[in-house]
């Protein structure tokens, strides 16, 4: 690799720059890239074809029955995939760049810190969610085989699912890949399976009529929850979006595979897990899997299950460590720091592993909180006042001279849109209580959340555009911006 | 140990990294639009219609 004129590298400077770009902050150039068509295709099908939807399909279970669930799940997740996607694959697949950086080119340099948080919050909650699933399915296995143990063996089962992820995370992507490469498709069989034993034992009449599980009173509220939570389950997938985005060639192939392996294809997964839940009556997955396999097969499906949790909670822990990054004080630091780091706060999951369980749901329906203002903000930005063309140069530039530096590397009125997007979203629906106004019946909560402060940020923008934004509107200069680096961040 | 040393280390991957992401903005600035790939306003179109708009209706109906 050569660095320039007359320049050569290191051995160990090679290293860096391998490591940085695949797995840290450098923009990936074209011919580093991963995925045509096809390849995008697999990777988002593998990474759709999760665990995840079996929790999500489960929670979809306590509001509503099969068909409008599936309506729900189908329809919602669409919505929050295209929502979620556009702007971020697009701008990401054209600048080779991951999510929080993208986003520096609205909430600023520092600003984009706030979006971190959320981000790890999101990967966080979710691994947290699949350790304990693998731990519901170490105790039910047990169960299953006479061991009368009580639900203290869930958190152990957590804590032995962190160490997994841990030894998984710290043999690099490498060993991810191939683990994923074989539990991608047993999934497939495994809920192929699942699917064809539950028509076969029960028909379509007995799934169709089932009742949900928890529902509230009303039905029209029910419907509504279930279309948040599958808005929110499609904008969940924000921080991946970007991640699969800056590897892909064409910018056909970072948007289509996008929205439809991870919306339309995790939907359906999404709806076996709902189907089963309200044939057996439970939620908890490692619960309906022994009911409708019967025993030998039921055991086999839930230690299937349990070696795919430690997948999908790695490639999440994976996700968060590589966001860690973005901290100065942790750019540096050797990657299985940054896993530990990652896995400290599923700690609490050892300890209250049913109430956080529990709680998956509100969960689900908090990543619209956090989410929702935050696409609508990117899409007003990239597509309306970037008009899809990013300064890249100064996304990796701390100087307060930077196009995105702001004031004092916050851009106010989009965090402040942020702020407008959540209350606007706690207005219509408390995603802890599920308490909702009148209006929320009609339009959702995350749909509003997400257009109204993307429309307050455009008038915005369009009234006091920062002075840079004027400058580049004069001159129409190439993708990177006509001057270099002042201060690097990378 | 010398206890300058992760600080050189850090110095050097800083050094490095800085010269990289110079290098690959040049590409960048030098790379045609056209090699990411089109996506033009009948993708656009596609996208908004059977991902957003269609959905939305869908759900309408199922309530």
């Amino acid at each position: 690799m050569s660095n320039g004129p007359g320049t050569s590298l290191s051995a160990a400077q090679e290293e860096i720059i391998r490591e940085e770009s695949l797995y840290g902050r450098l923009p990936l150039l074209p011919e580093e890239r991963e995925y045509g068509v096809l390849g995008a295709n697999a990777t988002c099908f593998a990474y759709a074809v999760a665990t995840w939807c079996f929790l999500e399909g489960g929670y979809m279970a306590d509001y509503l029955g099969a068909v409008e669930g599936t309506i729900c799940l189908v329809t919602g997740s669409l919505i929050g995939l295209f929502l979620v996607t556009m702007a971020p694959a697009l701008a990401g697949q054209r600048y080779g760049v991951e999510a929080i950086d993208y986003t520096k080119s609205a909430f600023g340099q520092k600003g984009s810190r706030i979006l971190l948080v959320f981000y790890l919050i999101n990967q966080l909650g979710w691994s947290g969610l699949i350790l304990v699933m693998f731990g519901n399915g170490v105790r039910n296995i047990l169960l299953a085989f006479g061991f009368e143990v009580g639900t203290w063996v869930v958190g152990v089962g957590v804590l032995a699912g962190i160490w997994l992820c841990y030894l998984l995370v710290t043999r690099g992507v490498h060993l991810l890949n191939v683990s994923n490469a074989y539990i991608g498709p047993g999934l497939v069989i495994l809920v192929g399976v699942m699917f064809y034993l539950l028509l076969r034992e029960h028909g379509w009449e007995a799934i169709a009529a089932a009742e949900p599980l928890d529902p509230f009173d009303k039905p029209w509220l029910n419907y509504m929850i279930g279309m948040e939570m599958g808005i929110a389950g499609g904008l969940s997938w924000w921080g991946g979006i970007g991640f699969l985005a800056r590897n892909t060639r064409t910018r056909r192939s970072s948007v289509y595979p996008e929205i439809l392996q991870l919306g339309f294809v995790m939907a359906l997964v999404c709806c076996v897990a709902l189907f089963s839940s309200l044939v057996v009556r439970t939620s908890d997955p490692t619960e309906w899997m022994i009911p409708i396999g019967g025993f030998v097969m039921g055991v086999a499906a839930l230690i299937f299950v349990a070696i795919a949790n430690i997948s999908s909670s790695a490639i999440s822990i994976f996700a968060s460590g590589l966001a860690l990054r973005h901290l100065r004080v942790l750019s540096a630091r050797p990657w299985w720091h940054l896993v530990l780091w990652s896995l400290v706060p599923c700690l609490p999951f050892v300890f209250w592993p049913t109430d956080l369980y529990d709680m998956g749901s509100n969960f689900l329906s908090y990543n619209g909180t956090l989410f929702a203002p935050v696409v609508g903000i990117l899409f007003a930005d990239f597509v309306f006042v970037r008009r899809q063309r990013l300064n890249l140069a100064a996304i990796f530039d701390d100087d307060p001279s930077a196009e995105y530096y702001y004031t004092r590397g916050f851009h106010w009125p989009a965090l402040l849109c942020i702020a407008f997007g959540q209350f606007i979203y706690f207005a219509l629906l408390d995603p802890l209580t599920y308490e909702s106004s009148e209006a929320f019946l009609y339009l959702t909560a995350s749909l509003p959340a997400a257009i109204a402060p993307g429309v307050v940020y455009l008038i915005w923008m369009k009234l006091f555009p920062p002075e840079k934004v004027r400058q580049r509107r004069n001159f129409e200069e190439g993708t990177s911006g006509p001057g270099r680096i002042i201060q690097p961040n990378i | 140990m010398n206890g300058t040393e992760p600080h050189d280390r850090l110095k050097i991957r800083d050094e490095t990294l800085a010269k990289e992401l110079d290098r690959r903005l040049k590409v960048f600035d030098e790379t045609d639009d056209d090699a990411f790939g089109r996506f033009t306003s009948v993708d656009w179109a596609i996208c908004t219609v059977f991902f957003f708009v269609l959905p939305l209706l869908i759900a309408w109906w199922g309530l």
